[in-house]
């Protein structure tokens, strides 16, 4: 525990215990990097189904621990929205204490490739960074179940908060950033066919294929039987 | 078999290829997206519904009036999230009718209710209802964030009538080239807040604010030295420094301290050169004379949109009050949503009171004390505004004196783009911005803050804590 509180008043109003000039002077500058790539914000669901967004978060520019927590801050009342991972408490080495950290998720400093990365660790992506190249990138699932008796047609707004922290911070102010995540779920009907057609040149030979093939039998056919007739006649 | 029978036969098999009867389906390009026009409308436009749908009638378009769809999903505009470039060879299936008319397929954007063709096909049409197979190559067919992309059909010679139902003939459909980007795109931003003191906001220590409105600026020491070249007003040598090694950058303050004279970093010149923007002032020679001794101070943070950020954003700042911390620890079992229990603790010692303010900080949650005992506090009213509002064993927590005088507002706090504390202005619990940026660019922005101690303020260690957000405009 840590005592700070003082009996009396004093002159002297200490804002934070600074480090040693030396010390700093050799550490090199924190650079705390939030970084995201949010892809789709408009979503289908069918009623009595569920559905999913993706919020990427990577780190190429810092050299800290981003430690990130999600909540939704908005989302339709009978609606349930369930961010993965969940928040969950992790236990971090820092500066030889053991310090607990409520995070969904964390993204650390990895560097960034000019090519695809095809060594993937589990649960991560290579993202393609724009201008850039690519990155590994850890993904947060905005999942969204909508209950059956939703009508069609409806378009419900979700709103999700992040917060980005550091450890290490011994300021007055730490430094923290936030981002908002919308995304828009519209409910729609079930869609039981789908018949997505190659273009062709006004008639598409392969479209008509089984119905050509049935008419070359058909043809065949009455030929065979033709001739057979003919030869019968002429026999 | 005789020339009757083979005649009959290349008669059927004619026939059969002239009167096909009925489709089979086909995959569209991977890594390309389809537009299905529609009879639905938004304003005065039609809709075209991103990956699947139809429409209930067929649309006709007179010689007269042209007839614009616009991007949609699921039967609502879909604007484009980012600058997007779809230049290229869009795939056109039409199915369409028109004695003697002409149907021109432009695919282009729309802005502000505006359509601008970026390339089209014509593509003449026959009385009977037929699907049509074509290409449209699109140039320059950049689409900007919140525009849309949009089709327009026109008809020539004679009205044309679209089939959008694809009840006997196939849909009428766009797909957009297997290069172009996905529509409507992926937002990136990355947002970097370079802290040149690695220790937060640092303000140093202050006096009370009296009527000499005590104020400081976050004045970290980050390098000291001696001047060891000749005497200059804005250049500063120093042969035994590492300016570049020691991440000295533009924007920090150096301060002789010599003469008393202060200047910004303009350009870090080598390990042992720097100069400023302008020449040194407020000192007594205002020059770097040999010998003369000076510090450089972070004076500010660092803001950085990352160049692949693609979207136009606002840079922004809020801040919580600060204040002084009375205790903290971790909670032991047996704490609850009512009650923190820490066996290191020494609640009453350290003089924590009814009334004061308890911190889960682990899940963000508060309450006020209502009864200290040396390793327990009670707080009946219990944990609110956090995730799960209890102290699991393992939770941080914190615990804070509830009166004012044990707290700053943020409104004491200032920022400014500039090292001059005139026009700076104060901080809010709410978002403020400090600049925009521009998508697609690296932008950088030095901020300065200064903090001001209210009178009657108890002295001690005050914490709080700023936020910086880069969003999209």
């Amino acid at each position: 525990m840590k005592l700070i509180r003082v009996g009396l008043p004093i002159l002297i109003f200490t804002l934070l215990l600074a480090s040693p000039a030396v010390a700093l002077a050799q550490e090199e500058p924190a650079k705390y990097n939030f970084a995201t790539a949010q892809g789709a914000s408009n979503l289908q669901v069918i009623p009595g189904t569920e559905t999913k967004g993706v919020i990427y978060f990577y780190n190429i520019d810092g050299n800290r621990i981003t430690h990130i927590s999600l909540e939704v801050v908005e989302a339709p009342d009978n609606w349930e929205v369930e961010i993965d991972p969940p928040l969950h408490d992790i236990e971090v080495s820092f500066g030889g204490d053991i310090i607990t950290v409520t995070e969904n998720l964390h993204a650390e400093p990895t560097e960034l490739s000019s090519e695809e990365i095809e060594d993937v660790p589990e649960g991560m992506v290579s993202l393609a960074i724009p201008n850039r190249g690519y990155a590994l990138a850890q993904p947060a699932y905005i999942i969204v179940r909508v209950p059956e008796s939703e009508d069609v047609g409806v378009t419900g707004a979700i709103k999700i908060n992040a917060v980005a922290e550091w450890l290490g911070q011994t300021g007055a102010a730490a430094i923290g950033q936030t981002r908002d995540f919308d995304f828009s779920v519209r409910t729609v009907y079930e869609i039981t066919e789908e018949q997505i057609i190659t273009p062709g040149e006004g008639f598409d030979t392969g479209k008509w294929l089984p119905w050509i093939i049935l008419g070359v039998v058909a043809i065949v056919a009455i030929a065979s039987i033709s001739a057979l007739a003919l030869r019968r006649r002429e026999g | 078999m005789t020339k009757r029978s083979i005649a009959v036969a290349l008669a059927l098999l004619l026939a059969a290829l002239a009167f096909p009867l009925a489709p089979s389906p086909v995959m569209a390009n991977p890594g390309s997206q389809p537009w299905y026009l529609t009879d639905f409308t938004s304003g005065a436009d039609y809709l075209m519904d991103r990956g699947s749908g139809n429409g209930g009638a067929e649309v006709t378009i007179t010689t007269t009036t042209p007839i614009v769809w616009v991007a949609s999903l699921s039967g609502t505009d879909e604007a484009s999230n980012i600058v997007l470039d779809m230049s290229g060879d869009w795939s056109v299936t039409l199915s369409a009718k028109g004695n003697k008319a002409n149907a021109t397929v432009h695919i282009g954007t729309l802005s502000g209710g505006s359509f601008t063709s970026k390339g089209s096909t014509t593509q003449a049409l026959t009385a009977n209802l037929q699907s049509w197979g074509f290409t449209v190559t699109t140039t320059d067919h950049s689409i900007a964030a919140g525009d849309y992309l949009a089709a327009q059909i026109s008809a020539t010679g004679a009205d044309a009538v679209i089939d959008v139902l694809g009840a006997t003939n196939s849909d009428s459909y766009i797909i957009s080239p297997t290069a172009a980007p996905d529509y409507p795109g992926t937002v990136t931003i990355s947002f970097t807040v370079t802290d040149y003191g690695s220790a937060g906001i640092n303000f140093g220590s202050l006096d009370p604010n009296t009527s000499d409105n005590a104020e400081t600026d976050q004045g970290a020491t980050f390098d000291t030295g001696s001047h060891t070249g000749a005497d200059s007003s804005t250049v500063l040598i120093d042969s035994s420094a590492t300016f570049q090694t020691d991440g000295v950058a533009p924007g920090m303050t150096v301060v002789n301290t010599t003469d008393g004279s202060s200047g910004t970093v303009s350009t870090v010149d080598s390990e042992t050169q720097l100069t400023l923007a302008s020449a040194l002032t407020g000192g007594s020679d205002n020059t770097f004379q040999s010998g003369d001794s000076y510090i450089i101070q972070s004076g500010a943070v660092k803001l950085t949109v990352g160049a692949e950020t693609n979207v136009n954003c606002s840079i922004q700042i809020k801040g919580d009050a600060l204040a002084i911390t009375i205790a903290s620890g971790t909670a032991d079992s047996g704490s609850s949503s009512t009650t923190l229990v820490d066996a290191d603790g020494d609640f009453v010692t350290n003089g924590v009171q009814v009334d004061d303010i308890v911190i889960n900080a682990t899940d963000s949650s508060t309450a006020t004390i209502t009864a200290v005992a040396a390793t327990q506090l009670t707080f009946s009213g219990g944990l609110s505004g956090g995730s799960d509002n209890t102290f699991q064993t393992g939770d941080a927590y914190s615990v804070r004196e509830a009166s004012p005088a044990y707290t700053i507002d943020i409104g004491n706090a200032k920022w400014d783009t500039d090292s001059d504390v005139t026009g700076a202005t104060a901080m809010t619990g709410t978002y403020a911005q400090i600049t925009t940026s521009t998508a697609g660019s690296l932008t950088e922005q030095a901020v300065w803050h200064w903090l001001t101690v209210p009178s009657g303020q108890v002295a001690g260690d005050y914490t709080g804590m700023f936020y910086y957000q880069a969003i999209q405009q």
